[in-house]
């Protein structure tokens, strides 16, 4: 592997690692780089220093100076990334769907009925 | 200078200056709008657009001081509990407005009359539905007729879905035996977008204004309107997207820039004869500023209800404390409106203020226990009139022309905030009754300063007024205020319906007499 690819792929994981451990995902909802292509966050934050700096070594998320050092640099953007993916709007709805199954809803013109024959108070 | 000419000019093409224009349009004139904001893209603020959410903290933000586009203008609100909230564009606020479009009551025409408090208007609702009915038309409102809150509304076309959360106030309201009746609203259904369409000023009135020969010059910022020795308005000075200084010579000049923008130019127009401000020998210009303080409450349901989705601005509302009653301690009344929780981005923004959210094992946690659980309510109130809330201009904050900017005096009434707390404590008890386990409160909310109202009040008497019932400057007679403005009462609900019928009512005044305006 080439000495180039080798420091490309290096950024690559350790920014996976990062997104990922932002947002994790859970049952209904993907993780970061399942709904976003981490190669979007790179051409995003070409050239800035933060991702040159993941190209040394492999970062260590448990320090706080880091990671509030990438929540604060990536926050806006991933969140953005996230929420307007397909995948995401997908993910929702069907989470949607899941929670609503058994909630019914009455008819507004029933609910209405009770509103119709109160006296009207209204000075017209 | 260069000069051009027109026979109508029209400064500003929101909700009121774009109604206008198009029920002039058919006179066979030259028309011409002004508008100091950008002509955009209708994919770029529709409802159904991907990014809304994300264009709402950027260039859609509602707030002109965090936005600061060339178009907009300083607004310093540092000396009121209350910020303004608004939109610089071809089609002006109603590019972002949530397209609710209730009718002023009756009674919010006669406030003097029945509840001695504020001014009374010079028409009332009767001379006033003709034009409702026509707007309503032309907007396409969605609604239901039979609401015992007000005279017969017709012609609506059907009501939007109250969603899951308005289901369940419904019930709550019922319960209570308290009035609700589904939103009207500026939105038609629509099997292809979800979120329904809502036209703005642009699709509505402009686009056939501009059908019929009415010329719209974005980017174009009025600085001042000249007078002859005559006290006739003879056109304007303004600045185009190249910063050059153009004189257009008009016949009749409209002014529709709003509650701010409005007195912002007539001030800005001062002259020899009217050193306080063209059109204001009576002092009241720029003062009584009124702009509905609005009161939050939340109920959290711990439970995901889709409170997210369904009628963008508001799905129902209740007229229940609308009018005065003399046990409450405070005259006039408010609306309650239920509004849809924000969505993701929104919600996550609003849990990080109040550091309830952290990116992390427990970001999803966090965030579910707010998204789709929560109902909102907006407490509209009434403002009362009063000489001391006022807009001045701002001469230490200029806007990108080199005009000063405005600053905003206001305080909130006694009689406000007994009516903002007594709505705050009704709302929590509505929530209650609806099943919420955890209810937060506060009011007035800061960036709510939507509607911009009174600071050229219509009268009788040129000595306390601006306008009379037509809009017509008492100083100037060829110069037309046709905007909220001109309203001696605020209401208790949103202006955008009576705005633009009210500039429908003015600018049919002017077609009826226009020989009388035009050979002045």
């Amino acid at each position: 592997m080439s000495l180039k690819l080798n420091k490309y792929s290096l950024i690559k994981s350790n920014l996976q690692l990062i997104l990922n451990t932002m947002i994790p995902g859970d049952i209904h909802m993907p993780c970061f780089t399942k709904a976003v292509k981490v190669e979007t966050i790179i051409k995003k934050f070409n050239k800035d220093k933060f991702l040159l700096n993941l190209k040394r070594k492999k970062i260590n998320l448990n320090k706080k100076e880091n990671w509030d050092n990438y929540v604060k640099i990536l926050g806006n953007d991933i969140l953005e990334a996230y929420f307007t993916s397909n995948l995401v709007i997908r993910s929702l709805n069907l989470r949607k769907k899941k929670y609503l199954r058994n909630i019914k809803k009455e008819s507004m013109i029933k609910l209405l009925e009770k509103v119709k024959h109160t006296k009207k108070k209204f000075k017209k | 200078m260069k000069r051009e000419k027109t026979d109508i000019l029209i400064i500003g093409t929101g909700a009121s200056g774009a109604a206008s224009a198009w029920n002039l349009s058919k006179l066979n004139l030259k028309i011409t709008c002004l508008e100091q904001g950008p002509l955009i893209d209708k994919k770029k603020y529709s409802f159904n657009s991907i990014n809304r959410e994300i264009n709402k903290f950027k260039d859609f933000n509602i707030d002109p001081n965090q936005r600061k586009q060339d178009s907009d203008y300083p607004i310093n609100s540092t000396n009121s509990p209350i910020s303004v909230a608004n939109y610089n564009a071809v089609g002006g606020s109603t590019l972002i407005y949530s397209g609710h479009y209730p009718r002023f009551h009756p009674s919010d025409f006669k406030t003097k009359k029945i509840d001695n408090i504020g001014s009374n208007w010079l028409f009332n609702y009767y001379d006033l539905e003709k034009f409702y009915n026509l707007n309503d038309k032309m907007v396409g409102v969605s609604g239901l007729t039979g609401d015992p809150a007000y005279p017969k509304i017709k012609n609506l076309l059907p009501p939007l879905d109250i969603g899951y959360s308005g289901n369940l106030l419904a019930k709550a309201f019922n319960k209570l035996g308290w009035h609700w009746w589904p939103s009207y609203s500026a939105v038609k259904k629509s099997k292809k977008f979800k979120k329904g369409i809502r036209h703005t000023a642009v699709e509505i009135y402009l686009n056939k204004a501009i059908k019929n020969g009415v010329i719209i010059k974005p980017n174009c910022r009025v600085i001042k309107i000249k007078m002859s020795s005559k006290n006739i308005a003879t056109g304007v000075i303004y600045s185009d997207k190249n910063n050059k200084k153009i004189y257009l010579e008009a016949s009749i000049i409209l002014l529709a820039a709003n509650g701010i923008g409005t007195p912002r130019i007539l001030f800005n127009s001062s002259n020899k004869k009217f050193p306080n401000g063209l059109g204001n020998s009576s002092g009241q210009l720029g003062k009584n500023l009124m702009l509905h303080p609005l009161g939050y409450v939340e109920g959290n349901f711990k439970k995901f209800l889709a409170t997210n989705e369904g009628v963008e601005g508001c799905a129902l509302y209740s007229h229940e404390f609308y009018e005065t009653k003399k046990k409450r301690g405070f005259k006039r009344g408010y609306t309650i409106q239920l509004l849809k929780s924000p969505g993701p981005l929104e919600s996550f923004h609003y849990l990080k203020k109040f550091k309830k959210i952290e990116f992390g094992k427990f970001f999803f946690k966090n965030l579910f226990d707010y998204f789709g659980c929560t109902i909102p309510l907006a407490i509209i109130c009434e403002d009362i009139p009063d000489k001391n809330n006022y807009v001045q201009l701002d001469h230490k904050n200029k806007d990108s022309s080199g005009m000063p900017g405005v600053k905003i005096n206001y305080k909130l009434s006694k009689n406000t905030k007994k009516m903002l707390s007594h709505g705050v404590n009704q709302c929590k008890k509505l929530l209650k009754i609806a099943g919420a386990k955890e209810v937060i409160a506060f009011g007035p909310v800061r960036n709510t300063g939507w509607h911009l109202v009174g600071t050229a009040k219509m009268g009788i008497s040129k000595k306390s007024s601006v306008v009379n019932k037509f809009g017509q400057c008492h100083d100037v007679k060829n110069l037309f205020i046709i905007d909220s403005s001109i309203f001696p009462s605020s209401s208790g609900v949103n202006i955008a319906s009576t705005v633009q019928a009210v500039s429908l009512m003015i600018s049919d005044h002017i077609k009826k007499n226009l020989i009388k305006f035009i050979n002045k």
